[in-house]
């Protein structure tokens, strides 16, 4: 009975934290983990992603329809991050890290450009979803003001 | 499962109701800015136009044309915008309001040295580091310019 009590108190208080979370969150912003939520403006997740990394100079594989890696060898460094598509969402998770040139004198500093890398990687996916959304806003509006033609192709 | 599962909350949590409102601030709180810093962010704009269609493209323009660094899209729900700022391992979110008449600036979320260490139940931040107001004012200036660029007030 106390097992199903303190079940029911631990549901509503993880209620109670997502409901605040919507309009103020107090923890601080995770560099990279946080969700990247691109709604219902991006059609072909592939070519956004294609995009991003192309302009991050990473290189993409796609694994299945959800799933995705990427990796960057670069400067002794081979990073290997995965990616997971939702049906309105991704995450980026920080997959591993070598290194054959770092020893445990240079950790510290090689944290720091691992996360500065990863974090270029995901400033540009999701540049290339600002760029998608707005296309996709400019659209919505031309075909109000033009309700006969049809659709442009999205990316 | 669990990052799906991760997905599909924090979508679900980020759907709490968003509106703006006239900021008022309030001046016998101690441990704030001045009124012109917090205003410089967080006063409402006039959006110029009804269209909320017009009103979400002037945002988002706004963001990727804001001065110097590029703001960029996070998210969306009804009534709101998430947009994100990245420089040098800097990040704050920002969560944008809208209806047809107000858009106004919220904090949501920043890296440590960013956060809020006075937020108001509304979204207003009262007491942050001076780069949140620098860096958040030009987002907030560059929407005004692409919300009358989009209500026909002016053409670039």
């Amino acid at each position: 009975m106390s097992n199903l009590i303190g079940k029911t108190l631990g549901a509503a208080g993880l209620l109670v934290t997502l409901l605040m979370a919507g309009s103020i969150n107090a923890e601080p912003v995770h560099p990279y983990a946080d969700p990247l939520q691109f709604g219902d403006h991006v059609v072909d997740v592939d070519a956004m992603l294609e995009r991003a990394f192309r302009r991050a100079k990473w290189t993409l594989v796609k694994e299945s329809d959800t799933d995705y890696s990427g990796e960057l060898s670069y400067k002794g460094f081979d990073i290997r991050v995965q990616i997971a598509v939702g049906e309105k969402a991704l995450i980026l998770t920080l997959d591993s890290v070598t290194s054959s040139s770092c020893t445990s004198q240079c950790r510290d500093l090689g944290e720091k450009r691992v996360l500065a890398w990863v974090l270029s990687l995901r400033r540009n996916i999701s540049y290339v979803l600002t760029s998608l959304v707005r296309d996709s806003l400019q659209r919505e509006i031309d075909q109000t003001s033009q309700p006969n033609t049809p659709p442009a192709s999205r990316l | 499962m669990k990052r799906i599962l991760i997905l599909v909350l924090f979508g679900w949590a980020a759907g709490a109701l968003a509106e703006p409102a006239p900021l008022v601030v309030n001046t016998s709180k101690s441990g704030r800015a001045s009124v012109d810093t917090i205003s410089a962010v967080h006063l409402e704009i006039p959006t110029g136009t009804t269209d909320l269609k017009k009103i979400r493209l002037g945002i988002v323009d706004g963001m990727m044309l804001t001065k110097g660094r590029v703001w960029t899209y996070e998210g969306e729900g009804d009534g709101y915008i998430l947009a994100r700022f990245d420089y040098r391992g800097l990040i704050i979110v920002i969560r944008i309001e809208y209806d047809q008449d107000l858009v106004q600036l919220k904090y949501y979320r920043a890296s440590k040295g960013l956060e809020c260490s006075n937020l108001q139940p509304d979204g207003i931040c009262y007491k942050n580091h001076r780069n949140y107001y620098n860096y958040t004012k030009n987002l907030r200036a560059s929407i005004i310019r692409q919300l009358r660029v989009v209500s026909g007030g002016v053409t670039t």
